[in-house]
């Protein structure tokens, strides 16, 4: 019963998620049969409201309008028998926000797969930009390309550079829900070439691990807490080197325990 | 529409897969001519573009060795190819004979060359026009159009979508 409920809910939330932003363009097209939004909805005219919505307006104005009180009455009776199910079944937000947090439970293996997917993805469209004569279109997701762009916009022609500021606002909001690092990890495709430099030099800084002075116990890993990727320093010389950026947090950490991981440069090897 | 490119720069489809967007041309104008797209069309945002009702460009040429990838070239500014101004006769004063009116002829950062009067009177455009927009900002009628040159609204769609 229950994994079966869940389907079915989060079919709902997703029809209602995706079905939207389609019903606020047949409203535009003409189409009205269902229209309004989530503060005050009509079905074939018969009128549904936010509670919130019609206390405010009936206390504001004194008076009672009959279609928002009917409307708030009906959610309010629904809430009655069944709860607050608009929450979990309906609300947008709700649905973002729970899908947000599923990232965060991304198992380490998905989330090296997560990172190769970006690497193939950004190779394939620096080609295909190339071959149709496309301009260099993936400077749009560099966010340090997008934050010195707002402020050469706003001072040197007064104007908003809305794009650059919804993205970098996104970015961080995403990080804050679903975790450290997203935009780093699974988007910027400035990131890679500089990766696969470091991947090939001989002499880089590197993040070294010498497992017999790790004196840390399973499950008390402090190195791969204090890493902001995520990743599990203890594999560094063991396909790690991709995605470090050398930040070197993680010896830090270490160096209050065993000193098992220090920098060096070089390919290493001990 | 086409926007109108700073001056020298490369033809359609090579300057689109030239500018990296950096706003190096902009930073060069004294004049702030250069206006950076920050809309959110990803063929445009980010690259460079002369709004003569607002700031013409007057052909100084810094912007061209500014530009790091060769999107825009330093060229003479009789080369600057930007596009060609247009004069509606059924409004300008000088047509339409209520005023005496010289203000795009007198003003032209190629006088003489770009804009020439016909009987000692009348603003005719020449071939040498480059698009710079100048006359379009000090036409006390606005009655000047300055456009990218020589395309028609067709050609420019396509040529936005498949490259010139």
């Amino acid at each position: 019963m229950n994994p079966r409920l869940k389907t079915v809910r989060r079919c709902f939330q997703a029809s209602v998620l995706l079905g939207y932003p389609v019903l606020a363009w047949l409203n535009s097209q003409g189409w009205e049969r269902l229209s309004g939004n989530f503060l005050s909805f009509s079905i074939l005219g018969f009128p549904l409201a936010d509670p919130l919505a019609a206390v405010q307006v009936c206390l504001g104005s004194l008076a009672l309008p009959w279609k928002i009180v009917l409307g708030g009455g009906v959610a309010l009776g629904m809430a009655f028998a069944l709860g607050p199910v608009f929450c979990s079944w309906a609300c947008p937000f709700g649905t973002l926000s729970d899908l947000a947090w599923s990232l965060r439970g991304i198992p380490s293996s998905l989330r090296k797969q997560g990172w190769r997917l970006k690497a193939v993805l950004a190779a394939l469209a620096c080609l295909a930009l190339a071959l149709s004569g496309l301009p260099p279109m993936l400077n749009h997701f560099s966010l340090p390309g997008w934050y010195s762009r707002i402020f050469q916009a706003w001072f040197n022609q007064q104007e908003l550079a809305l794009p650059g500021l919804l993205l970098l606002a996104g970015a961080l909001g995403a990080e804050a829900l679903a975790g450290r690092r997203l935009w780093c990890r699974y988007v910027c495709p400035q990131s890679l070439l500089l990766q696969l430099t470091h991947r090939f030099s001989p002499i880089g800084l590197r993040v070294r691990f010498d497992p017999r002075r790790c004196t840390c116990s399973r499950g008390d890993e402090q190195c791969g807490r204090a890493c902001p990727l995520d990743l599990n320093p203890r594999m560094a010389g063991k396909g790690l080197e991709w995605e470090c950026n050398v930040c070197g947090e993680c010896t830090q950490a270490c160096a209050k325990r065993g000193r098992s991981l220090t920098l060096g440069f070089g390919s290493g090897g001990s | 529409m086409i926007p109108l490119r700073p001056p020298g720069a490369a033809p359609g489809k090579e300057f689109r897969r030239l500018c990296t967007q950096c706003g190096q041309c902009a930073d060069a104008c004294p004049f702030r001519s250069i206006v950076l797209d920050a809309g959110f069309d990803p063929l445009e945002s980010g690259t460079p573009r002369v709004e003569p009702k607002r700031i013409p460009c007057w052909l100084c040429m810094r912007c061209g060795p500014a530009c790091p990838t060769g999107a825009l070239r330093p060229v003479d500014k009789r080369q600057a190819g930007m596009g060609t101004a247009f004069i509606d006769r059924t409004r300008c004063y000088t047509y339409i004979g209520s005023v005496l009116c010289k203000t795009c002829f007198e003003k032209c950062p190629l006088k003489a060359r770009a804009i020439e009067l016909e009987v000692g009177l009348y603003p005719v455009i020449t071939k040498e026009c480059v698009g710079c927009g100048v006359c379009e900002h000090v036409c006390p009628a606005q009655c000047i159009d300055t456009r990218a040159e020589g395309r028609s609204p067709l050609a420019a769609l396509l040529e936005r979508i498949f490259g010139a």
